[in-house]
Order: C-alpha cells, then structure tokens, then sequence
C-alpha cells in the first residue's frame, strides 16, 4: 500500500469533491474523521433531546449550575455536555461558561414546527442503534440483525421494552402528521365508505380523509400495543364513532376497504 | 383486495441514481435509512420504479403520483 507523504496532504490545494485525485487533503481526512464520530453525535443529540437542553436556553444563555439544576445531572457533566454541543453546533459559548442555543438547536424543541426531538432519541435508542453494530454482518448476508444485536426481532423487543416502543411510537405518530392534511387534501374519498390505515399508529392519515369526508368510516391497524393509542386519538378527535382500531399484524391480513393506505 | 379499490403508499422520496432531488425534499438521508430498514426487518426503501414493478408483481397498476411539499411521495394505484 502507499502512504502518501504527509507534505502532500497538507499542501493540497482544496478541490470539489468529485476530482479526482488520489491524495486526499488534511480536510479530507478532517472530514472522514468527523463522519466516523457520527455514532457519538447520535447520542449527544439523543441526551440533548432527552435533557430537554432546547427548551431551556430557548430564551437564555446558562451556565453548567443552571444546567445542572434543571436537568438533575452533576455540574461537571452539565459542562461537558454542552461543551460537546457547541463543538457540533448545537450550541454557542462566547465566554467559556455561559452556553446559549443555535437554532440548530431549536430543532429539537418539542414546540418547534416539524421538531426533530423523537427522531433524535429514538435513533439512540437501543433497538435502533444497536442493529448497526452488525452491519458488517448485514452486508454480507444481505439479512436483518436485529435478533443478533438485540435477542429478538425488532418488534417482539420492542412488545417487551415498552419505554423504548413509546419512543418509535412517537417518531412514527411525527411522520404521519407530517403527511396527514397534505394527503388528505389530495385524495379523492368522494366514492368511498371505508379507508384503512395501514400501520397508521394513532391514525392522523385515515382521520384526516375523515375530516374531510364526513360519510367516510376509518380502520387503524397497527400492532396490539399501538391500537389502543390509535382509539384514543380517535376519542380525542371527534371520530370514535367512525373509527374501528385493530390490532394485528398487516403481514399477515388487512381489512377490506375501498381505499387502503 | 376489492376490484376497485386503490392502495396508496406514502413513502420518502428516493431518487434514482443520478436522478435530480426536487429542491423540496428535505430528506437526503434516504439511501441510509434504506440500509436501516435492511438492518431491523429485512425492509428497503424504493424508488417510484422499484415500486411499480412491485405492482405489477400483485397486480396493481400505477394511476398518480405527487411529491409532497415535505419530500414525501404519495403513489396512487388501482386493482390492474
């Protein structure tokens, strides 16, 4: 193998991405080395998401005391955290001690439009970080790890790691509010008395087509342990009567309907 | 599934290789959750043409379909 002499990298002149050349630069390296961190970014999102750190300096900068008040960790820790924020952007720090938000951080607000808080946390989470530690696995058997790295598939873990399944659970309910009231308004329902949702999880989609067509009856079918939070939103929504909630498994069978989506 | 009735997939908008993203789609990180979805249940994300000729495999025939302003895609089909 050749090793290119070290002077060769750093006097590289910077160049687009797609150039070829064969000795990569000191930000090349600069780069890859950021990209292989990318697993502890993941998780300082995670705790800055769990910790809530967006919510509290939303108006103000703080220090780790305060930090460390509102959140109930050790004052070191309360440092170190949002030191390792700033370094990735989260967060900004002009004096060394007083820390304010970016609005990188505002991202993960749980009030902010479109928030990405579930989504950081649940990519934290074991049953979702844990599976890439056997990718290598993966790749070569073009197969799920999921049983490897966690003792089971993916959703007989999460039926049995209740905390962590409300994490998905909210990350999935994110999506389809996302797309729920744009969808709804460009399906045309007009012809039609019944509109199944598959793996709907509390059912924004199939009660927003609701909304909109009065005459319209809705099927949730998610897995047992979601359909009940499918029946509540119906409940909270005004569509009880309209709505029926199944628990199952879509694999397996899915209700008739005239719209299934 | 009954004889007229649609199926409409919501999924992520995932460009072919070289295919231009429409500057809606926010969503750059498909082809990583692509091997995500491998990773815990043998799922994959799929273009609008790996799905059409998922289709046509179960006898479903392609009729719409619409990006959403969030880089979703909305895929409409009818019983072929």
């Amino acid at each position: 193998m050749v090793t290119p002499k070290k002077t060769a990298i750093i006097t590289e002149p910077s160049r687009d991405v797609g150039t070829f050349n064969k000795f990569p630069t000191k930000a090349d390296f600069d780069w890859l080395y950021s990209e292989m961190t990318g697993f502890m970014r993941t998780q300082v999102l995670a705790v800055a998401a769990s910790l809530r750190l967006a919510e509290h300096l939303q108006d103000r900068g703080c220090t780790a005391e305060d930090f460390a008040a509102f959140s109930g960790i050790e004052p070191s820790m309360a440092f170190r955290l949002p030191r390792a924020c700033t370094k990735i952007g989260l967060t900004a720090c002009d004096d060394g001690r007083t820390f304010r938000s970016t609005p990188r951080l505002q991202a993960l607000h749980e009030e902010t439009s479109g928030s990405l808080r579930n989504k950081a946390m649940v990519l934290s989470t074991r049953g979702q970080y844990l599976i890439w530690s056997e990718f290598l696995t993966a790749v070569q058997t073009n197969q799920a790890q999921a049983e490897r790295a966690l003792g089971a598939p993916l959703f007989e873990y999460y039926a049995n790691h209740p905390d962590e399944a409300a994490i998905f659970r909210a990350t999935m309910q994110d999506v389809s509010k996302d797309v729920a009231s744009e969808t709804a308004g460009l399906l045309d329902t007009s012809t039609c008395s019944i509109a199944v949702d598959v793996g709907g999880a509390d059912g924004a989609l199939v009660h927003s087509l609701m909304q909109q067509n009065p005459r319209l009856h809705g099927i949730v079918l998610d897995r047992p342990e979601v359909a009940a939070a499918a029946a509540a939103a119906a409940k909270v929504r005004g569509l009880a009567d309209r709505t029926e909630t199944i628990g199952g498994d879509f694999f397996k069978s899915v209700p008739e309907g005239d719209l299934i989506c | 599934m009954k004889p007229n009735a649609r199926l409409v997939v919501i999924e992520a908008f995932f460009a072919e290789p070289g295919e231009p993203i429409p500057p809606n789609v926010i969503d750059t990180q498909v082809p990583l959750f692509d091997l995500h979805l491998m990773l815990a249940v043998n799922g994959m994300e799929r273009t609008i043409a790996e799905y059409v000729a998922l289709f046509e495999k179960v006898g479903l025939r392609l009729t719409k379909t619409t990006l959403l302003d969030n880089g979703y895609v909305v895929i409409e089909t009818v019983v072929a």
